[in-house]
This record gives structure tokens, sequence and C-alpha cells, in this order.
């Protein structure tokens, strides 16, 4: 495949590519494509809205398609916010319109049942069906079982929809010296920071509302996975009298009836259970034999287009797919980036380029009125042909600050309009 | 026809040169003296304008896919800076917009935040991860991309 000119003129690919303004000659390598390709994205999360967007973006010459079963999207990224009141759903919540209004995106409120790869097409539930020349999958994850588990009792709100409403209410529900417990899975798991940010906000809001509250953080992990010297600073400092930090505490079973957690080594008792299972890729990946990494969680995929490595012509991109960076919305919007401008090469006939590049950044609370960060890039490695961390790239913010605060709303405020609008 | 012949060739040249410090940079090889150099960056990020320039019939089929490469690359390696500081490079919050600003001026803003040594700054983190050649050709491509584009 690689270095092959296909059947569509160079100028078309120029064109493609946004290049062919000031090129005014014609030159016809070979006869013209009968129909423009057609790209269908599935997930209308940040790796699915950025790829379609960046798919229109940068080609006019392409039709996409985007399904997704909801009618707009709630962004988990600053959701541990509306727990303390300083967001609403509604500041969170997108609708695809800028993306059908700027970019001429179709968008299709639907659920896929099936994917018949070997005649290209995707089958909506209710019998549609739809051809692609190339598809591409961000349908984020779903959750494993944990026995006894009740998840509408014990919420996760873990996804992008209102769940957080309810467990807003619950914990506000908490009476004096009430507990609240969250539970981490081993990683990966999507939003690395995520749990300790929300410790942290709710351990924050028991310091100013509800003297002698307690939040219990049983980490399944040996050690905080990610900004270990903020978190640790913020669980024996800041909220010393506050956060019980248990690491190497895998949630073994839950008594939902009870409200307790058990774990190898102790049972916990707790007023509100905010138990995130362990993840895999989303289900629709599982039913069409996409998740064939090494652990069969994750869908393996070559990281310079994205492209699975079981079935050609689909791509899967954010946090179904195992190719090791961290799962998230700010780089699966790097990864949707990456993946189109692949999908548009691929679709000229050339290949993907080689060196891509992605990079995973995040602003976290500490506090009603600080932030941390944390940043790593990301470059492929051509000898292990894998996504690697670039040496040096990776850091956080020294401190908590009311600087990194205001910033965090900027950068959030940023990657929502990059993904969709 | 023979002058037009020579201009493509130099500008075929060129591009190699560019395909090459891409390849040598983007390969994590410890940055040599010979990329870390101002004056390469410049030819770079002048080839990377002047390969638009290309009579697309002068060019072997091989050059062609190299360009695309090259090309191609600088769209995915740039569109990563979107995530924060807007599409195109026009930012619509309180972090800077890219978009509007000269290639040199962006080099030496971009440079500047990478030899900071602020550990406790969040673009020094991100510049650190690009070489100079890396950075010369974001640049070239951010300081052509017009304004508003797609809004």
């Amino acid at each position: 495949m690689r270095n092959k000119v296909s059947g569509l003129s160079r100028r078309h690919f120029l064109k493609m590519m946004g290049l062919g303004v000031g090129i005014a000659a014609a030159p016809i390598l070979t006869k013209a494509t009968q129909s423009r390709p057609h790209i269908i994205v599935v997930g209308g999360g940040f790796g699915g809205a950025t790829a379609a967007k960046y798919l229109r973006h940068w080609s006019k010459d392409v039709d996409v398609t985007l399904i997704e079963a909801n009618a707009s999207y709630q962004s988990p990224i600053l959701s541990n916010l509306i727990l303390n009141g300083q967001r609403s759903l509604e500041q969170l919540n997108f609708s695809y319109d800028k993306l059908a209004k700027n970019y001429g995106v179709k968008i299709i409120q639907a659920k896929v049942k099936s994917i018949h790869s070997g005649k290209k097409q995707v089958e909506l539930e209710e019998g549609k069906k739809l051809s692609y020349d190339r598809l591409i999958l961000s349908p984020g994850i779903q959750f494993m079982d944990i026995k006894g588990l009740d998840q509408k009792k014990n919420l996760h709100a873990w996804m992008p929809n209102s769940e957080i409403l309810q467990l807003k209410q619950q914990i506000a529900s908490i009476k004096k010296e009430g507990v609240f417990l969250i539970s981490i899975p081993k990683k990966p798991y999507r939003c690395p920071p995520g749990p300790y940010e929300r410790a942290c906000v709710v351990a924050d809001y028991f310091k100013r509302k509800k003297v002698g509250g307690k939040v219990i953080v049983l980490d399944a992990n040996a050690k905080v996975t990610v900004n270990a010297d903020n978190f640790m600073r913020a669980f024996y400092e800041t909220y010393k009298d506050i956060v019980e930090y248990v690491p190497q505490s895998l949630v073994e079973e839950v008594d939902s009836d009870k409200g307790v957690v058990i774990t190898e080594v102790e049972n916990y008792h707790a007023d509100v259970l905010n138990i995130i299972p362990p993840h895999q890729a989303s289900a629709l990946i599982h039913d069409n034999g996409l998740a064939n990494d090494k652990t069969e969680r994750w869908a393996a995929v070559d990281p310079l287009s994205y492209e699975s490595t079981q079935t050609p012509y689909i791509h899967i991109i954010g946090d179904s797919q195992g190719t090791g960076q961290p799962k998230a919305g700010h780089i699966a919007n790097a990864e949707a980036k990456i993946c189109a401008d692949a999908v548009l090469r691929l679709l000229s006939g050339y290949s993907p380029y080689d060196f891509p590049r992605t990079n995973s950044a995040c602003y976290t609370p500490i506090t009603k009125n600080t932030a941390t960060w944390i940043t790593s890039t990301y470059a492929y490695d051509v000898s292990s042909k894998k996504m690697k961390l670039i040496k040096g790239s990776n850091g956080t913010s020294k401190a908590p600050t009311e600087e990194n605060y205001h910033r965090m709303y900027d950068w959030a405020n940023s990657l929502f309009g990059d993904t969709f609008s | 026809m023979q002058d037009k012949r020579q201009r493509s060739i130099f500008t075929i040249k060129k591009l190699l040169l560019v395909t090459l410090v891409l390849f040598f940079s983007a390969c994590n090889v410890e940055e040599k003296k010979s990329v870390n150099n101002a004056a390469i960056e410049k030819i770079v990020a002048e080839a990377m304008v002047q390969t638009e320039a290309i009579s697309p019939l002068s060019a072997p089929r091989l050059i062609q896919a190299n360009m695309a490469f090259s090309l191609s690359g600088l769209r995915s390696v740039a569109a990563q800076c979107f995530q924060c500081h807007g599409t195109d490079g026009n930012s619509k919050t309180g972090i800077p917009s890219l978009n509007g600003l000269s290639d040199d001026t962006l080099i030496q803003l971009i440079t500047a935040r990478k030899t900071n040594n602020n550990a406790n700054d969040l673009m020094h983190k991100q510049a650190g991860a690009y070489t100079n050649a890396e950075i010369a050709v974001i640049a070239s491509y951010i300081s052509t991309l017009p304004k508003e584009m797609g809004e």
C-alpha cells in the first residue's frame, strides 16, 4: 500500500489536503473517482466529534456522517464541578448543530446495531444500512461487573450523561459526620486524575459545609496513578482530617442495599458509594470482534492511522483504542486529528504520515479556587511501532494555584470549541 | 523550459531536506547540532511554502509521496496546538491565538517557552517535546492559515 498513488488525481489529492490553491494546471494521472468518499464516524464525544469536524475542515471532497445515540453531549470534563455547584450541566452540554452548520457534517441520532465489515456497511437499530469507505469508531468505554453492585443505587457518574446530577443530590443529602466513598479501578481507566479530583472536590465541599464528613478513597492501584505529589499533599495536608486514602484496595464485592464495600483486607460502610467499576472498550468494539489487544479489553490499532489491526477500513480512536496512551478527552481530540489526516490520505492512495504526535493535558481543581495541571506528549516510535511518551514532556504544576484555576476554564473552553464548534 | 526544470529540481532538493529533517527529528534522535541550526530551519520553513508551487508533473512519483508525507504531517502535527489555541490557532478564550502571527514570531515564541527552563509552565513542557525543526514547520504551516477558517 505504501507510496501507492491510486485512481484519484494528484490535484484532487492536493485539494483534499487543502493545498490546491495556486495550482492552476489540472494534471490528471489517471481517471477521477466515480463518487465522493463517505466516512462514517460513530460516537460524538471528544474523539468522534473532532474527527468528523476535521475531516470536513480539511476536505470538502468527502462526505462525513456522524452517528450518535444522544441528541447532545454532556462533557465529563469539568463535571466534578457540578458537585460543588461551580458548573451547571447546561454549561457542559454540547449539541452537534455547529458541526452540521459550520462543517457540513451529517448528523444521525441513532444507535448502531452492527457493523458488516465485509460489505463496508453500518446497520442502525431501526434497520437502516449505511455504506462507508472508511469507518471511524469512537464509542468510549463500558463497565465490567463487580459482584453485588447495583449501578442504579451506587452511581459511577463516569459517563457523559446527567448521572452526575443524581450524585450531586446524594452528596448534598449526606448528614453531618456522613461518609462518601469513591473507588478507583486498576488502570487503564478513563480520565486518570478524575477520581482523585472528585475526592478533592467533595472533601472541599465537606470542609466548607459539613464539618466532620469523611471521604474514603479506595484505590485499586498501588499508588496515586497521576499527579501524585499534588494529590498526596491534598489528601495528607489540605484534607488530612477528611480524606482517608487507601491504596491497593481492589473492590471485590459490594452490598448495594447495606452500603458496604468489601475489599480483600476490610469492609467499608458509607452513606454514598461512588463505585467506578473497571473499564473495557465499548460493547460496539467487543460485539464486532475488534477488542483484540493482549488483554482482550481494548482495540489494537496502528497508531499511524488508528486503523484496526483486526478489520481493514475500520479505525478506532479515543478511550476504546489500546495504544497505551491515556484515556481522556484532550488526547482523544489529538488522536482524532491524526486519524482524520490519515483517512484523507488513505482515500487519496497515500500512506499515513510516518511521525505523528499527540499530546495530553488536563487542569484539575484541588479546592474551590485552586487547580493543578498535568501534561504529556507522545511520539510514534519507529522501532516498536508504538506511541511512546517523549522523555521530559510529562509534568505537573508544582502546586495548586488560583491562576491555574482560572486557566482551567480557558483550557476546557478551548477544547470544547476545537471539538464541537 | 530548462530554467523551470532547474527550479523544480532545486525545490525538490529542498523538499528532500525537509523530509530528512522531519525524519531525523521525529525519530527522537538526540538533537544534532546540524538540525538545531537556525539557518536550516529557515530553509525548511521556506521550502514548506515553496513546495506548493512545484509543478505537479515535474516530480517523480516517489517525490510526490514524500511531499505528501511532509505536508500532511505538518498539518496533523501543527493541529496538536489547536486543542488549547483554538482551531487553526484562532483562540476564543484567554489562551493566546497563534493565527495571524508570522512564522518568525511563532518560532520565537515557541522556542522561548521551550528554553525558559520553567518546569512550572505547561507550555514549557509542551514546547520541549518538539524539535526546533518541527517548531519551524509548525510555525510555517500556522502562519499560512487564513483567519477564522471554517466559521
